[in-house]
């Protein structure tokens, strides 16, 4: 399996849950890979070097501003460039519009939405060194499944799959060979969704998803088999949004 | 371990184009490939190059379908991954639609998608073990935004959109791991164009004017829109059913030339 041999990944959020999956898939497809996460994730990255993988885990606040510029050199500096960007840290923190507090709000988009608008400005200058790039954000299908609970999460990562393509359309005009595109998931077993979601029941197949199936779809489109591919959303959701 | 190890594959309108890109790229991945096609000639030449098997279907006739369908039954016992990529361009003008053309396009892009899915996704429900399989259905990037000037087109493209999604929820909810989502290619590289490049100055134009619609700044080629159709064919996606996967170079989601 070597879709991504020497290509250079950073993947926040990479900790637990579906950013270690993602982290883990991306190294067995033979990419080099940065974890970055609040919570310490030491322990996912030294099991991919045990496993003989290029891997490395750094301690990173995706909404702090001066942030990532460290973080995106080092990773340069240690792996030889940046080729591929997963934003996957995410935050869900439920209120209605009568219970939600602005402080709140704001914590919630600079996690889902600053965060990622911050990390594909700083790694721009770092994929077009490389002559192109693929941005990976990870949105969901709350995007286009509403509860009122959602208020702050959906309405995050609606603005963040429509940023995707504003970013999307711009370096492909301008000529990078940047592509950026979110994938939506629907609920996926991790820690942060529990695997007791009243969701279950209505999800077409039946369940929910798993994380490696989440990671096979952003190696697709890490990949230079998605050359074409750019400004869209997947939803990897067993077909909830569609009836 | 290849990606499609094991799998019987079938796609209809294989002899070139997008099908034929399919062929060989499902081929390439270890896929038993069966595919159909009006053009026997080219579907026998596809069929040497890659060591698939042609068989002759034209997809709105559905005793060809069960013909085509029960063949491969015969000689593997099951069928994993439908591709229902036939399909023509429209009638041009509403004006000047005339009713046998609208009929025939009609009957290819939304009748021959319906009978893909309906012979192929029951030989799927046969399949040992369990239903299983994944069907993928080509519509368009002219099945999401619209094409002023061929309405009967971006009419079947959408009907194929909304059909796949009623077809995923069905056998979903019926406890069938049968998934299906539509693939939706911007414009392409193939020989569909070929009708418009009567010189080589209405060829150039007609490529800046994609161009112009694409924030990529070029067409796609075949083997792109074959790689996502892969994606879909494989257990990579065994999550996404009544989805639509759109490649495209940015085109539905700008303004041309903005």
């Amino acid at each position: 399996m070597t879709r991504l041999q020497g290509k250079v990944a950073v993947v926040t959020g990479a900790a637990r849950g579906l950013g270690a999956a993602i982290a883990t898939r991306l190294c067995e497809e033979g990419a080099a890979v940065m974890l970055t996460d609040i919570l310490d994730g030491e322990e996912t990255s030294q099991r991919l070097r045990d496993a003989g993988h290029q891997a490395a885990f750094t301690v990173m606040d995706v909404a702090k501003r001066d942030a990532w510029k460290p973080v995106l050199s080092d990773t340069a500096s240690r792996f030889g460039g940046i080729d591929i960007l997963v934003n996957n840290a995410g935050v869900y923190r439920p209120a209605t519009i009568e219970t939600i507090d602005l402080d709140d709000l704001i914590d919630v988009y600079g996690i889902n939405l600053f965060g990622p608008m911050l990390g594909m400005q700083a790694v721009i200058p770092y994929m077009r060194e490389r002559g192109g790039g693929s941005i990976i954000n990870i949105a969901s299908n709350a995007t286009d499944f509403i509860f009122p609970e959602t208020i702050s999460y959906g309405s995050s990562k609606a603005a963040l799959a429509n940023m995707t393509k504003a970013v999307a359309v711009h370096c492909g005009r301008q000529g990078y060979r940047i592509r950026a595109n979110s994938i939506h998931p629907g609920p996926h077993a991790t820690a942060m969704m529990g695997t007791d979601s009243p969701l279950v029941q209505r999800i077409p197949l039946g369940r929910m998803g798993t994380p490696e199936e989440l990671a096979a779809t952003v190696v697709y489109l890490a990949s230079d088999d998605a050359a074409f591919v750019t400004a869209t959303e997947l939803f990897v959701d067993g077909g909830l949004i569609a009836a | 371990m290849l990606r499609l190890e094991n799998k019987v594959c079938f796609i209809s309108g294989g002899a070139s184009g997008l099908g034929e890109a399919m062929v060989h790229r499902f081929s390439e991945e270890g896929g038993q490939v069966y595919f159909g096609d009006i053009d026997a000639v080219r579907g026998e030449a596809v069929a040497k190059e890659c060591g698939a098997i042609f068989l002759p279907l034209d997809v709105s006739d559905e005793e060809q379908w069960v013909a085509a369908i029960q063949r491969i039954e015969q000689d593997k016992g099951r069928l994993d991954v439908l591709v229902n990529n036939a399909g023509i361009l429209g009638t041009g003008p509403l004006e000047t639609i005339d009713i046998a053309s609208w009929n025939r396009l009609f009957a290819i892009n939304v009748t021959g998608v319906m009978l893909g899915c309906k012979h192929g996704g029951m030989l799927m429900q046969r399949n040992p073990g369990g239903a299983t399989g994944s069907i993928i259905n080509i519509s368009s990037n002219a099945g999401i935004l619209a094409t002023a000037s061929d309405c009967g087109y971006s009419a079947t493209k959408g009907a194929v959109r909304l059909m796949t999604k009623s077809i995923a929820i069905n056998f979903a909810r019926r406890g069938m791991s049968i998934r299906c989502n539509s693939l939706h290619p911007g414009p392409t590289d193939t020989p569909i164009f070929k009708p418009w490049r009567t010189s080589e100055k209405v060829s150039t134009q007609l490529d800046d004017t994609l161009r112009e619609m694409i924030p990529l700044g070029r067409l796609g080629q075949p083997r792109e829109i074959a790689n996502m159709a892969l994606y879909l064919a494989s257990d990579e996606s065994s999550f996404s059913t009544g989805s639509e996967f759109v490649v495209d170079g940015g085109g539905t989601s700008a303004l041309a030339g903005m």
